[in-house]
């Protein structure tokens, strides 16, 4: 009887360090699936902003993924506002991504970017990573019906059909959960910024 | 000639020590079968074929093919370049690549009309339950090895294809991220991602060899339904030899035809199999104004697309999997072939409708009307299992044969 359960502590022991041992084993591996270290290497982006005309939007690529620059011209920033009811997350609260710290006022909040005019966002739709287009008049003469009645302008993912209007502000009733997100960015010089 | 070899001495020499002339004798000479079978039960024959294809040509490819998205000297990647190298100058390499591709059609094809002879002649039920499962698992397996596949070519859909497939991955709650991380090995879909995924595709499809081998070898533990799904009597039992490997031979004859047809004459299966876009190589700036995945996801890809809520979706797919996981245990009726129950019958035939349309909405782009359609159907697709638990209680079946 004290043999047997002698015998089972040992049984118990040695599977037991045997299968912490096989699962420390596997860690390494998992480790080397995780990106290597000259793919995380941080890397930067300056961009000319002036190089964007008004009410054009030029795709910079940061880190491999694009980003939107868009040169808003008065008119699409006084068309930000009027259509909260539309979007998801007007004032950008729902999650650290879609904000950043100079987003002080509620009026930053509704133009997301530094300077009003730029906006400066991550081009890679919140759902499943799609690049949406670019579709700046409002109404759909220009889009058709792929776009709501009332589309005040803005971007549209043809992926899955999410929209975000021209601060990257999501639509309620599409598939992406958040507002694109803003990428870190600063003004080195008046019309230079750096990303990253 | 067959029983000549297997008597001969060698044959007998080796097994003694191997048992491989018994397997042999087992599996495909002596093993019992019900004289019913029509050429639905051809499939599973013609799916095994096509697996010994896609591993014979997927080998000859790797021989050419180079996984790197580093920028070639041409202003593409080295692995789209490799690509069409295979197509231009590697000597039949174009044959070898487009049977590799409309192989990969043709098998989930195949797979499908499978299950689907499986559904309808109540092939999952007991004693069968667990020959389904491993066949829910090998579809599954199936399209993680294709989603690997496609990335390989470096076209504009297999980088975007596989951008949106990963961030599925994303999106699971709390391990997501690191998961992504792990899947992608970079930040976004990127050099490291095509190289483990050439690592992936060369391996999955070897143990997906062993996986169909033991369903193979389950399948003859519990034997063969039938179309009439009762038991057959001692009388209507055939051996697989030379019944069977005859009736399956011209089943795949008939299948070469056809599939030779697309290999010669349309290679990219109409846009559907190799889709045009991504004769172009990959953009990580530009995603094409219309991405969906090759024909034979689309179902699940539009079940995803029709919840407008990200986690939903992918719920929503999820969900779609394990109902069919669960379908030996969500059916109760004790009748299993469809001919003898009017009322799974007709369910059955809209469940396979809506599963077409599904496939439908998802090749095409959103429109609002494409969106309700494909709700639509998802809510079909859904209610089918749902209804499944209830409908013996009503269902009068037709009177069963007493043999097949
Ligand atoms: S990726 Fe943009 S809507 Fe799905």
């Amino acid at each position: 009887m004290k043999d047997k359960t002698r015998r089972d502590f040992l049984y118990t022991a040695a599977s037991g360090a045997g299968a912490v041992g096989t699962l420390a084993a596997v860690e390494p591996f998992m480790r080397a699936l995780q990106p290597a270290a000259d793919t995380l290497a941080a890397s930067t982006t300056e961009f000319n902003v002036s190089t964007v005309a008004p009410g054009e939007l030029k795709t910079v690529a940061w880190r491999g993924q694009p980003v939107f620059v868009l040169h808003r011209t008065p008119e699409m920033l006084k068309d930000l506002h009027g259509h909260d009811d539309l979007l998801r997350d007007p004032m950008s609260h729902a999650v650290p991504e879609v904000q950043a710290e100079w987003m002080k006022t509620d009026e930053q909040r509704v133009t997301r970017s530094i300077k009003p005019e730029y906006l400066v966002l991550s081009a890679v739709c919140t759902h499943l990573g799609c690049i949406p287009g670019f579709e700046p008049t409002p109404g759909q003469e220009a889009w058709g019906n792929i776009v709501p009645p009332d589309w005040p302008g803005g971007f549209h993912c043809a992926c899955h059909g999410s929209n975000y209007d021209l601060s990257g502000r999501v639509f309620n009733h599409v598939p992406a959960p958040h507002n694109l997100h803003v990428v870190p960015y600063k003004y080195i010089h008046d019309t230079t910024i750096l990303i990253g | 000639m067959i029983d000549k070899m297997l008597d001969s001495k060698v044959a007998g020499w080796v097994d003694d020590r191997t048992h491989l002339i018994r397997y042999i004798r087992f599996h495909l000479i002596d093993y019992p079968t019900p004289k019913n079978l029509n050429y639905w039960y051809a499939f599973g024959s013609i799916a095994l074929l096509i697996l010994v294809l896609q591993i014979v040509t997927g080998v000859f490819l790797a021989m050419d093919y180079k996984p790197s998205a580093i920028l070639s000297g041409g202003g593409f990647s080295v692995a789209f370049d490799s690509v069409e190298r295979i197509m231009r100058d590697v000597n039949d390499g174009w044959l070898i690549r487009y049977m590799h591709a409309v192989g990969a059609s043709a098998f989930f094809f195949v797979i499908y009309l499978h299950m689907a002879r499986g559904m309808y002649y109540g092939s999952y039920k007991k004693p069968r339950e667990f020959l389904w499962m491993m066949g829910v698992f090998i579809l599954i397996f199936m399209q993680a090895i294709v989603f690997f596949g496609y990335l390989l070519p470096w076209g504009q859909m297999s980088f975007w294809g596989a951008t949106v497939i990963t961030n599925i991955i994303g999106a699971i709650p709390f391990v997501g991220d690191w998961l992504l991380q792990l899947v992608r090995g970079g930040f976004s879909v990127g050099d490291p991602t095509l190289n483990r995924f050439f690592a992936l595709h060369f391996l999955f499809p070897v143990l997906l060899g062993i996986v169909v081998l033991w369903h193979v070898m389950a399948l003859h533990v519990v034997h063969s339904n039938n179309p009439v799904g009762v038991e057959a009597s001692e009388k209507n039992i055939i051996p697989f030899h030379p019944y069977y490997t005859v009736k399956d031979l011209f089943g795949i004859g008939v299948f070469l035809i056809i599939f030779c047809w697309f290999v010669f004459y349309h290679p990219t299966g109409f846009g559907l199999m190799i889709e045009t876009d991504n004769f172009n190589p990959a953009n990580s700036m530009r995603t094409p104004a219309d991405i969906s995945p090759v024909w034979y996801l689309t179902p699940w890809y539009e079940i995803l697309r029709s919840v407008p809520n990200k986690l939903l979706g992918i719920a929503g797919m999820a969900l779609a999997y394990v109902c069919l996981f669960l379908l030996p245990w969500l059916d109760r009726s004790p009748v299993r072939s469809a001919r003898y129950r009017p009322v799974y019958r007709s369910l059955l035939l809209i469940f396979f409708v809506s599963i077409v349309v599904l496939g439908y909405c998802g090749h095409h782009p959103v429109t609002p009307m494409l969106t309700v359609v494909g709700r639509t159907a998802s809510v079909i697709y859904f209610s089918f299992f749902v209804l499944l638990p209830f409908i013996h209680k009503f269902e009068k079946t037709k009177p069963l044969p007493e043999d097949i």
